[in-house]
């Protein structure tokens, strides 16, 4: 075995050019595959991203009745007690943001608007999104003041800016009514669309009274130090909660609507990756072929002098395991530094504009997630050997005679 | 010449396997770029139609400010005027008058911020098909007084269904909140959840009855005998009559007009992928044939032949292999868009989960003969280019060296 690995490595480096050509082949191969699944996830990926840090968190406490009915009424009580109850669950929990959330309608002194009111801790909030940084005047709210911060969309339609007053009216727990006078004291130019145009922030204590929901909430945020550990860490709170009222969801569980939109939008680019491993192979088994031609004259007298068609078989599926290695190692180091020598793609003109219009930012953003580049890794590689069959074919036939005289 | 095509065209059969596997390479590319132009294509129309032709509209025209301000007594002036003009003109299809009005809707459970769309079924069928979105009930025509349909999300998060009544709170004309009972009769799922959340539909005549004394309409939609003729009839509409604003379905959806533009963008990108990986294929495969080929090579330059025409003997080669190959390859493509624009492409294998949108799975590819020849151009290009390099680096070979070894 040895001697046919030292073989197989010879023969690689005795035919420099060869071995480069087909290296770079496997490498493109890659770069292709890798590239075409980061351009296509990588708008979700910034949209997702969004998403867990402005509105659900990686993972959320709620009460069990929450899910099914969102009201006030399905709140939870909130204390140091639980706080520490949830943060000792499990090793890995970052922090813990309490969040009230309600509809409410919020007017000026003409007309009124529909408001997504969410009671947060303004210093919890940061550390975990920074919330500060999106802010496009004025300042946040600290803990106890009467005051909000508006999203920009719903300042420019009540016609509001900083220091005006906002009046909120809705209902608070159990029916009780609610409503209250607050000075506006920032505006934020919130990433979430949706958002933007909907949110009225308040300090949570003030929520908490304003709705006659004193120490309730109606979720926990729960940030991680690594996103990976969501679903262990999970499942530790599943069952440190476990008889309770309390219930655990994840991200993925919280936005499933997102995530079906982009595993619809993702079916033509998987249809496509087909047709892309599809040039691949045909491009591959063409440097394959004409490499095999090339040496069938070295491989009928190799098996003339008395190799094993079995051992030639070997030192060339070896050599194929070297190439394809090579190739796909060398392809995912330079597709990675392309994307990031790319990332993002700035977009110009009419689609630039169009894209602003719907309030995202005019770019299409790389994807970098690791299992695109393991996954299209280990496709290529495996389209890869499967061409590679072609030569290991033709050795099981070869007419030795023919070969070595040819 | 003459003496030259023979050679070249001997050189292609003496290597039928490496010369059908070129073929291949360029069969497969050019098959891949049509699939894939068409298939993008058809998505994104089926899209963009399903869109204008469920919601949006070929043009709508409102008040000016309503779209940016939203409030009710932002209604259309001349209502009559502009009626008897759509009526009469030609080129306008089918329109429908809409009273819109931004409120909440309140259920026992919770309560939420909703567009209220008030139409007028008959004409809003003729124009739309969104009654093609019910998934249960009725819309809004079986006589039920006050009847309300909502989107499934929403009646989901509220825990409703048909038969239940939910209350509706707007701002009246006179800024006053004024609030209905309504019943609901039916639920909607249109593509977008959001959409879904987002809007409820009642019967113009009973929001009107409730929002002002006298009939108001805040938007017009019309379908258009031709989508082309939007610009031409949107600007005679704004021209005719003051204190409105016409505008195309371009104009009036970010979201379509980003699906073109960004559409547009993505074919380009994901075409370049693919054609990128093609040129690196037929180069490889013409490189390693080449270095097969040089102590032959080496041989033509020392009985006398001159470079320049070893260079023509080696392209006129690749022009032979890619003409065939591109005549086989179009042969193919179109026979591959022609099947599937009428059976469509089943795209539910390569959506991982259940997800169930509104977007239909089944994809009909889209190829205009501008974009198919594009795509052979490209190609044939590709093609002779790659082809070109190790043309080139063949020529400049030491024929002594060339024809000594190998």
């Amino acid at each position: 075995m040895a001697t046919f690995i030292k073989l197989a490595w010879r023969n690689l480096w005795r035919n420099k050019r060869r071995t480069i050509i087909t290296v770079t082949a496997i490498m493109f191969a890659v770069l292709a595959a890798v590239f075409m699944q980061s351009i296509n996830r990588g708008s979700y990926e910034v949209m997702i991203d969004r998403m867990v840090s402005f509105n659900t968190g990686y993972i959320q406490v709620q009460d069990y009745r929450f899910d099914d009915e969102s009201s006030l009424d399905n709140s939870f009580y909130y204390d140091e007690e639980l706080r520490d109850k949830v943060l000792n669950a499990d090793g890995r929990i970052d922090k813990i943001v309490p969040r009230i959330e309600t509809f409410m309608l919020a007017a000026n002194d003409v007309s009124t608007r529909g408001a997504v009111v969410l009671g947060i801790d303004p210093d919890k909030e940061h550390e975990f999104n920074e919330i500060r940084n999106i802010l496009a005047e004025g300042r946040f709210f600290e803990s106890g003041e009467q005051s909000v911060v508006l999203g920009q969309g719903m300042a420019n339609r009540l016609q509001l800016s900083v220091g005006d007053t906002l009046a909120l009216m809705g209902q608070g727990r159990f029916g009780m009514s609610a409503s209250g006078l607050f000075e506006i004291t920032g505006i934020v130019d919130h990433p979430i669309r949706d958002f933007n145009n909907q949110v009225v922030y308040l300090p949570l204590d003030t929520a908490q009274e304003l709705l006659s929901a004193d120490d309730h909430v109606t979720s926990v945020l729960i940030t991680l130090q690594n996103e990976r550990h969501t679903d262990p860490v999970a499942a530790s709170l599943k069952s440190e909660l476990d008889g309770g009222e309390l219930v655990v969801y994840t991200w993925p569980e919280l936005m499933p609507e997102i995530l079906e939109l982009m595993e619809m939008d993702l079916a033509v680019p998987r249809l496509l990756t087909v047709v892309l491993y599809i040039v691949i192979g045909f491009g591959f088994f063409g440097t394959v072929l004409t490499m095999t031609m090339e040496r069938l004259k070295e491989f009928g007298v190799l098996l003339s002098i008395g190799l094993k068609r079995l051992g030639l078989a070997s030192i060339l599926f070896l050599e194929t395991l070297l190439f394809s290695l090579m190739g796909v190692l060398f392809g995912l180091g330079f597709a990675w530094s392309i994307l990031k020598l790319i990332d993002p793609i700035n977009l110009s003109g009419e689609a630039a504009q169009a894209v602003i219009d719907l309030g995202f930012d005019p770019v299409i953003p790389m994807s970098f997630a690791p299992d695109q580049f393991y996954t299209q890794g280990f496709y290529v590689f495996i389209i890869a050997m499967i061409v590679f069959l072609f030569p290991l074919i033709k050795i099981s036939r070869l007419n030795i005679l023919e070969a070595a005289r040819s | 010449m003459k003496t030259l095509l023979n050679i070249s065209w001997r050189n292609i059969w003496r290597h039928p396997a490496r010369s059908s596997v070129l073929i291949a390479a360029i069969v497969a590319g050019l098959w891949a770029g049509v699939v894939t132009v068409g298939l993008v294509n058809g998505l994104m129309l089926q899209r963009i139609d399903y869109l204008i032709e469920s919601e949006v509209t070929h043009a709508q025209l409102h008040h000016p400010e309503f779209l940016a301000e939203g409030y009710s007594w932002l209604s259309i002036p001349n209502h009559d005027e502009i009626k008897n003009w759509l009526e009469n003109d030609d080129r306008v299809k089918a329109f429908s008058f809409r009273t819109i009005t931004d409120g909440m809707l309140q259920s026992p459970v919770k309560t939420s911020g909703v567009r209220i769309r008030g139409v007028d079924i008959e004409s809003e069928r003729r124009t739309t098909t969104f009654h093609e979105n019910i998934v249960e009930g009725s819309y809004l025509d079986d006589g039920t007084s006050n009847a309300v349909i909502m989107g499934k999300k929403l009646a989901e998060d509220h825990n409703m269904e048909i038969g239940n009544r939910v209350v509706l709170t707007f701002e009246d004309t006179n800024n006053e909140l004024v609030s209905g009972s309504f019943n609901i009769v039916g639920i909607f799922q249109s593509a977008s959840t959001t959409y879904d959340e987002r809007n409820v539909f009642v019967r113009s005549d009973d929001l009107i009855s409730q929002l002002s004394d006298s009939p108001i309409y805040h938007e017009a939609g019309m379908m258009l005998e031709d989508e082309d003729l939007a610009s031409a009839v949107v600007s005679d509409l704004n021209s005719s009559f003051s204190g409105i604003e016409a505008q195309t379905w371009r104009q009036l959806s970010p979201e379509l007009s980003m699906l073109v533009e960004l559409g547009g963008v993505m074919v380009i990108l994901i075409t370049l992928i693919i054609m990128i990986a093609l040129a690196f294929g037929i180069l490889n495969t013409m490189l390693m044939a080449l270095f097969e080929r040089m102590r032959e090579l080496g041989m033509l330059i020392s009985i006398g032949m001159s470079r320049l025409r070893v260079f023509a003997m080696i392209m006129t080669e690749a022009v032979i292999l890619t003409i065939t190959g591109a005549a086989a390859g179009m042969v193919l493509a179109w026979f591959t868009i022609r099947q599937f624009s009428t059976s469509g492409v089943n795209l539910e294998m390569f959506a991982e989960g259940a997800a169930q949108l509104g977007w239909d799975y089944i994809i009909y590819p889209v190829l205009t003969p501008m974009e198919f020849v594009a795509i052979l151009t490209v190609v044939v290009v590709i093609t002779l280019v790659a082809s070109a390099y190790p043309a080139l680096k063949g020529i400049r070979i030491n024929p002594l060296e060339a024809s000594r070894n190998a």
